[in-house]
């Protein structure tokens, strides 16, 4: 038998490692990040008269990235909570990432609404004078409310971490120390951290799915063709978890190549996911079929405007690559275990995340674009500013991803040691209590179960 | 380190505090945000006025009320008691306070120093500027040669133009040129041939039965479009009697016709022989009025005539109307005494389409025909003798149509015309093949633009002077409306010129003085304010008419109002409260038929010899190489050509194609597909005359095979709403004019298109 | 207690008289408000309901209305740029359509300013307030507090609200045109056609001070002033007599999308 890898050290020592391309990655997003800042400042000087936005396109990218990062963000929490409630062994060593692009992504997405607004200066008026008849504030009010839970359920199972650091790394005393909140690892302090944790994850699974559902509203409670329907609250928490683990596998591919972390995160981890992802490609196919069957077969002039103008007029590209993108390539990737392979659902996490982010675009632009009265169109044609703070926003979640890790274990360790430690027993008491009554089971032997379970 | 609750609050305090004062440099001094107080401020309500006033945009002398506050005119409205417009506006008049702040105004006179046609000019004061055309006048007349001075003007009744008209007479120069525009003129010769000499005709639309246009888009185009879209309201679901029925006879669907009952599609320029194929059948089915025999004169050779030419099978091949619809038209018009209108075009046309009339009498009748007249006491009183020179000059060889100046200047023999005053005209731009105006007027000596925009023409001055707009002036005309009421506007100034723009008549006034006896005498005025005294002095003399009710009712102008006026001053008063005074039809002095005969002329002498030439017309040639036909129209943004400078009008002119500050095309699809064209691309269109570019639009309302364009944009000059804007497809248009009317044909020129 | 300048005692003293100066504070700007509408609310004895009938039949598609409605509310001046990206603000526009094969076209221009929904969908769906419907029934919007979200301008199925993409700017010397009772609109926030409610404001106030109620034709919108063709009438609706109200009840009425629910009080009138 092999020795255990000692995460600890694997994990400190990337941490530690500053190396010259992650100066030149870091150089490079900031640069990106600064021209966005000021394409951001040109738009505020100016108005976004400097966007591709018109009457009727009134929204445009922005909203789109908007929609595109909040679903991203159901990759983390939910997903981890998800795991966490069924206690699925093999999450251990992904959860922290998880949780971490949705801390981050809600940031970005949030950024992306300041960005859309005409008058950001006065973004605090949703506060001083708040509708809540309007999806808008329950927008505000759940993400703000996911924003403060996914923090929570990012930070509390990072305490024994941050303690670890703290004791390991005393150049980095100061900070680490402050955010360990003296934590000791007695068995009092597991316990209650423990006890929060699945509070927590309980907690968080309603507020995540709100979340989507209420930004699917925004657009499903006003009576605009093509907008105005029914599903949109599933549809959109379908398309966000769809999204959200496809981004989650690009970032456990691109950490394992970086962090040289494969013995952690191992292709069992990728298929476990890859089925997962299988399984969201058919519901959001289905959500999609039925969304435009329905629209199809009542055949009401105005949804059919829009209708056509996504699937045989001007969209039709998005359409049909969101189609390819979404729904052909990672079905026949995931399906096929030949392709089921760790480059391979990199490859289809890719084309899912483009697809997903022309799916909020053709949902937002057509709509608005076909409006109910012959309004004479000019089109949208997005500017250098949308494409920057476009940028800019994928930077900003790449370059907070990436000081994520140099900061804060990527992995969580004292999780990853504790399945090591429990993993097994729990497991097969666990599965003790499915079996049926009757003939005891053989005791079990921490050796035996060990090798089995590689 | 021990943080007391003090402290703690103290300092949350302060980081508020320097949170909110970083927040307010960003935003107010990086950004340049507005402060949050601007948005919401609003200016302190301040004492206003109401004026009186008279909308120039056309000359159709709608009434306008002007809102003044603090100096500024904030709004115009419709003068709710005038006769023309009652309390109504067109789009034009509503713009009329562009035109006043126009940001490219003319501000300063302008002598030209580079070039000319270049457009370099330096300013000069007024002081510097009159001397200049007083010298070279003086020069004229010291030579005898007082007719070597035309003054060229657009289609004006102001003030301004009856004392350009007494100026030319006084100094002697027979040349008093008016360019008509391409749209919007009533048919002034026909019906002086045919009912009074001197007349102008008008339409009583509001009473009409059936109203039959042949290219007249009356509801942009009739003098004034505020009164046709008053009437055409009133035709639809005013009148409790009957709904009338309107028909269209044009190439083109346009406004009028849209909202016709029916709208027939012609061929480009033969609006004539569809009218007298309705003759035709008028006379044949015996649809006439009864005693048409008895009141008129040439119903014989009208009716040979007819019969021999204008058969429906002849008309319909001429005209691409089917003989049915001819017939059912025909019918219709006699049963239902109908109105047939027109345009100012060539004088064939106006005949036929005045004759329509004429058959069915309605002829000075209500819901017909009728005449514009002028209420007594208004005219200027008469001039003194004229000298010798004057009376030398007045004997030479008038000009006969305005148009045809550019041929005289290139005929190489001798120039005619020494100085050019012009105003309120800009043939540079608007005229067919303006590049002849261009090039004649480089032959021209001296060239006097009065203008408040430099446009065109001015560009090719040698002299600009700037002119005040409509409400920094006197206003001081008569008007007709179309039932056939007269009004006077009689309003002063509501704010005055901007820099140093001048009115018209200030400057004519001036020149006279400045130029001394015996121009002078004829100008026994020191500037408007005594004339209109003067006017107001032999109106009240005259004891009639009605002085408008005052522009907004106070204790003070009511009891003004209550009681008649005792002098010409107290008149003048009551008309300046009111904008002027109005009198009714009936006082109207309908003469009997002034023409030779002292009846209606149906078939004048004129018409005999040109028939005979129109019979052998052009065609054929160059139809191969320019297979369409090109139909040029004035949306009412841009009628008479202007408008072009104001950006309100700008962006409503092409809304049925949602465009906007481009010319366009408008092409039948299957026109458009013939030349491999689509909707919204790029297209060339040239004649043999020249070519320009514009948007192609597919528009089911246009017949196939002809090309229709607006007129109006494609400025180099006139501001920055104007200029280098579109096209300007009169480039397109040869200088044949009709000879009896000068009016050129802008109609049916063929053309070739393909893709940019 | 000793480290603390405050004695509990002190304390509430101070509290209270804050709290007894802040009520006062409140009583009397009420009492002023309530000062300054007596006369009209005296003679007001309902709140109207005001409503605008667009006669298609008699309207020949000058755009009076649309020059007057850029006149009378300070709106931007149009460009080529503006209207290239699509970015003209004109409250009152006009739709153009056009049915049919050669030669059997019909043509329609058909004015379109704010519907004034008496259920609008655009209120409900502003976060922050600054768009509402108004107890005389005016969707209004404030102009200060709009964050510029343009989420009612989607929610709109008239599409007939506008955003301010850029700080209108008029060359001078035109700022002098502007209408002082109107305020001109920073960048970045929404707007749409108002009924013109500042002249409601001033027609309230003249009538005030004539001590009657509000007449017919004591408030009228620039568009229906400005129609030659008289094919606008403005009135209340919930006043029978009214010659909206009547009009509104012709045969010929219609309601743009009246199946959306959303009761529009601009009712149009079609062509006979």
């Amino acid at each position: 038998m092999a020795q255990p890898r000692d995460l600890e050290a694997d994990l400190i020592a990337s941490m530690t490692r500053f190396s010259r391309p992650f100066f030149l990655l870091v150089g490079f997003l900031l640069a990106v990040i600064g021209f966005a800042a000021y394409a951001w400042v040109h738009q505020l000087r100016d108005g976004l008269v400097v966007t591709g936005l018109n009457r009727p396109v009134f929204w445009g990218i922005y909203i789109t990235n908007f929609v595109f990062f909040i679903g991203i963000s159901h990759a983390g929490t939910l997903i981890s909570a998800i795991l966490r409630l069924c206690q699925a062994e093999w999450r251990r060593p992904i959860t922290r990432m998880a949780e971490t692009i949705t801390v981050l992504v809600l940031f970005i997405g949030a950024g992306n609404i300041i960005m859309d607004l005409g008058r950001p200066d006065r973004a605090l008026n949703v506060f001083l004078h708040p509708n809540f008849r309007s999806p808008l504030l329950w927008d505000v009010t759940s993400i703000t409310t996911y924003v403060t839970a996914s923090i929570c359920y990012l930070y509390l199972p990072l305490i024994p971490d941050i303690a670890l650091l703290r004791d390991r790394l005393p150049r980095r005393r100061w900070f680490y120390g402050a955010l360990a909140l003296g934590w000791r690892g007695t068995p009092n302090e597991r316990h209650r951290l423990e006890l929060a944790i699945a509070v927590l994850a309980v907690v968080v699974i309603p507020i995540a799915v709100s979340v989507h559902t209420v930004v699917s509203w925004v657009f499903a409670m006003t009576v605009q063709p093509m907008w105005h329907s029914t599903i949109f609250g599933p549809y959109f928490v379908v398309g966000a978890i769809y999204s959200g683990i496809a981004a989650l596998i690009l970032a456990m591919a691109v950490l394992r190549k970086t962090y040289r972390l494969e013995a952690y995160l191992k292709p069992v981890h990728f298929k476990n996911l890859g089925l997962l992802l299988l399984v969201m490609t058919c519901l959001w196919t289905y959500f999609t079929f039925a969304e435009y069957l329905t629209t199809f077969y009542g055949h009401e002039p105005d949804e059919m405007t829009i209708f056509w103008a996504k699937l045989s007029g001007p969209y039709a590209p998005y359409f049909w690559t969101m189609a390819a993108c979404c729904f052909a390539i990672p079905l026949v990737i995931l399906s096929l275990p030949a392709t089921r392979t760790i480059p391979g659902m990199v490859v289809a996490s890719s084309t899912i995340l483009v697809g997903m982010w022309l799916e909020r675009f053709i949902i937002v632009v057509p709509s608005l674009i076909n409006p109910r009265l012959p309004v004479p169109t000019s089109g949208y044609t997005p500017t250098w500013v949308e494409g920057a703070i476009t940028a800019g926003a994928f930077a900003a979640f790449l370059l907070l991803y990436t000081l994520f890790a140099k900061v804060f274990p990527i992995i969580s360790v004292w999780e990853v040691e504790e399945g090591r430690q429990r993993g097994i027993q729990d497991t097969v008491e666990r599965l003790t209590t499915y079996l049926p009554e009757g003939e005891a089971p053989p005791a079990p032997a921490t050796k035996t179960a060990w090798e089995w379970s590689r | 380190m021990e943080l007391t609750r003090r402290a703690f609050l103290g300092l949350t305090g302060l980081i508020a505090t320097t949170a909110g004062a970083v927040e307010d440099l960003i935003k107010y001094r990086l950004l340049g945000l507005p402060p949050p107080a601007a948005d919401e401020e609003l200016l302190p309500r301040a004492p206003e006025q109401w004026a009186p006033s008279v909308c120039q945009l056309c000359p159709a002398g709608c009434g306008v009320a002007a809102r003044v506050v603090q100096g500024r005119v904030v709004k115009l409205e419709g003068l709710p008691a005038h006769p023309v417009n009652q309390g109504a506006l067109c789009p034009r008049g509503a713009a009329g306070l562009t035109e006043l702040y126009h940001p490219d105004r003319l501000l300063q006179p302008l002598r030209r120093v580079g070039e000319r046609g270049e457009g370099r000019f330096e300013p000069v004061a007024w002081e510097e500027a009159m001397p200049l055309l007083v010298d070279r006048l003086r020069g004229l007349r010291q030579r005898g040669e007082p007719q070597r001075l035309a003054w060229l003007s657009g289609p004006s009744r102001s003030l301004g133009r009856q004392l350009i008209q007494r100026f030319l007479r006084a100094w002697g120069s027979p040349h008093d040129l008016v360019l008509s525009p391409p749209a919007g003129e009533l048919p002034a010769e026909a019906f002086r041939l045919m009912v009074d000499r001197e007349g102008e005709p008008l339409y009583d639309l509001a009473q009409a039965n059936l109203l039959l246009s042949f290219g007249l888009d009356w509801l942009q185009a009739y003098p004034s479009p505020v009164e046709a879209s008053r009437a055409y309201g009133w035709l639809r679901q005013g009148r409790s009697d009957r709904r009338a029925r309107i028909v269209q006879v044009e190439p083109r669907l346009s406004m009028t016709a849209a909202k016709s009952d029916e709208w027939i599609p012609i061929r480009p320029g033969q609006d004539g022989w569809l009218a007298l194929g309705i003759a035709h059948v008028l006379i044949r089915e015996r649809l006439i009025h009864d005693q048409l025999a008895q009141n008129s004169v040439g119903l014989e050779p009208f009716a040979r005539f007819v019969a021999s030419r204008a058969d429906p099978e002849a008309v319909a091949e001429r005209t691409g109307v089917p003989p049915e619809t001819i017939q059912r038209l025909a019918k219709e018009f006699g049963l239902r005494r109908g109105l047939a209108v027109g345009a100012r075009a060539d004088l064939m046309t106006q005949w036929a389409v005045m004759s329509l009339n004429g058959l069915v009498g309605n002829l000075d009748a209500r819901g017909g025909v009728l005449r514009r007249w002028e209420p007594p006491g208004l005219s200027l009183p008469p001039e003194p003798a004229r000298d010798d020179v004057a009376e030398r000059g007045l004997q030479a060889q008038r000009l006969a149509h305005a148009e045809r100046l550019p041929e005289h200047l290139l005929d190489g023999t001798e120039a005619p015309i020494e100085i050019l005053c012009v105003h309120q005209a800009n043939p540079c731009f608007i005229s067919p093949s303006p590049s002849r105006w261009v090039e004649a007027l480089g032959r021209m000596p001296f060239i006097v633009s009065f203008a408040s925009m430099l446009d065109e023409t001015a560009l090719h001055a040698d002299l600009v002077l700037p002119l005040a707009t409509a409400l920094e002036q006197w206003q001081f005309a008569s008007v007709c409306t179309s039932d056939g009421r007269a009004a006077v506007n009689i309003t002063p100034p509501v704010v005055p010129p901007r820099g140093a723009a001048r009115a018209l008549e200030e400057v004519i006034l001036q020149l006279a003085r400045a130029l001394g006896p015996p121009v002078a005498g004829a100008f026994p005025w020191d500037s408007v304010e005594p004339l209109v005294k003067e006017r107001a002095q032999a109106l009240y003399e005259t004891k009639s008419g009605t002085p408008l009710p005052p522009i907004r009712w106070s204790s003070e102008t009511m009891r003004e109002a209550d009681k008649p006026p005792t002098s010409g001053e107290g008149l003048l008063e009551r008309l300046r409260l009111g904008g002027g005074a109005v009198w009714p039809a009936e006082d109207a002095p309908w003469a009997e038929f002034r023409t030779p005969s002292g009846r209606l002329e149906l078939f004048p002498d004129a018409m005999t010899t040109l028939l005979e030439t129109a019979s052998a017309e052009a065609g054929g040639g160059e139809a191969q190489h320019a297979p369409l036909q090109l139909y040029l129209y004035s949306p009412l943004a841009f009628l008479a050509g202007t408008g072009a400078h104001l950006p309100f009008l700008q962006q409503i002119a092409g809304r049925h194609l949602s465009e906007a500050w481009e010319t366009w095309a408008e092409l039948h699809p299957s026109t458009a597909r013939q030349f491999g064209i689509r909707d919204g691309e790029r297209i060339w269109i040239a004649s043999l005359h020249g070519k320009v570019e514009a948007t192609a639009r597919w528009c089911e309302g246009v017949v196939p095979g002809v090309v229709a364009m607006p007129l109006g944009l494609g400025h180099l000059a006139c501001g920055r709403w104007a200029k280098d804007i579109g096209a300007n497809p009169a480039h397109l248009v040869g200088r044949r004019l009709d000879e009896q009317t000068g009016q050129p044909f802008w109609q049916g020129t063929l053309v070739k298109v393909w893709k940019a | 207690m000793e480290g603390l300048a405050y004695s509990r005692r002190s304390f509430l003293a101070r509290a209270l008289a804050a709290a007894a100066s802040l009520a006062l504070f409140r009583r009397l700007s009420k009492a002023e408000a309530s000062v300054r509408q007596a006369p009209g609310q005296a003679v007001a004895a309902r709140p109207h309901r005001w409503g605008m009938v667009i006669d298609l039949d008699r309207c020949t598609g000058c755009q009076a209305c649309v020059v007057a409605c850029w006149a009378e509310n300070n709106q931007p001046l149009p460009s080529p740029e503006a209207h290239r990206a699509g970015r003209i603000i004109e409250w009152m526009t006009l739709l153009p359509s056009t049915e049919g094969e050669y030669p059997a076209v019909r043509q329609r221009l058909m004015p379109v300013p704010c519907q004034h929904c008496d259920r609008p969908p655009c209120t409900p769906v502003c976060p922050v307030f600054a768009t509402y419907k108004n107890p005389e029934g005016l969707v209004a919007q404030i102009y200060p507090r709009c964050i510029g979200c343009r989420y009612c301008v989607n929610a709109c199925p008239y599409t007939c609200k506008f955003f301010n993409w850029s700080t209108p700017t008029w060359p001078a010397p035109m700022e002098a045109m502007h209408n002082p009772d109107v305020s001109v609109r920073p960048k970045g926030v929404t707007e749409k056609c108002t009924f013109c409610h500042h002249r409601l404001i001033r027609a309230k106030e003249q009538a005030a001070s004539d001590g009657r109620t509000l007449r017919e034709g004591d408030y009228v919108p620039a568009c229906m002033q400005v129609c030659p063709a008289r094919a606008i009438a403005f009135g209340d609706l919930d006043e029978p007599n009214s010659a909206a109200s009547q009009l509104g009840r012709s045969p010929r009425r219609s309601l743009l999308q009246e199946e959306l629910g959303t009761r529009p009080k601009v009712t149009y009138l079609a062509e006979a």
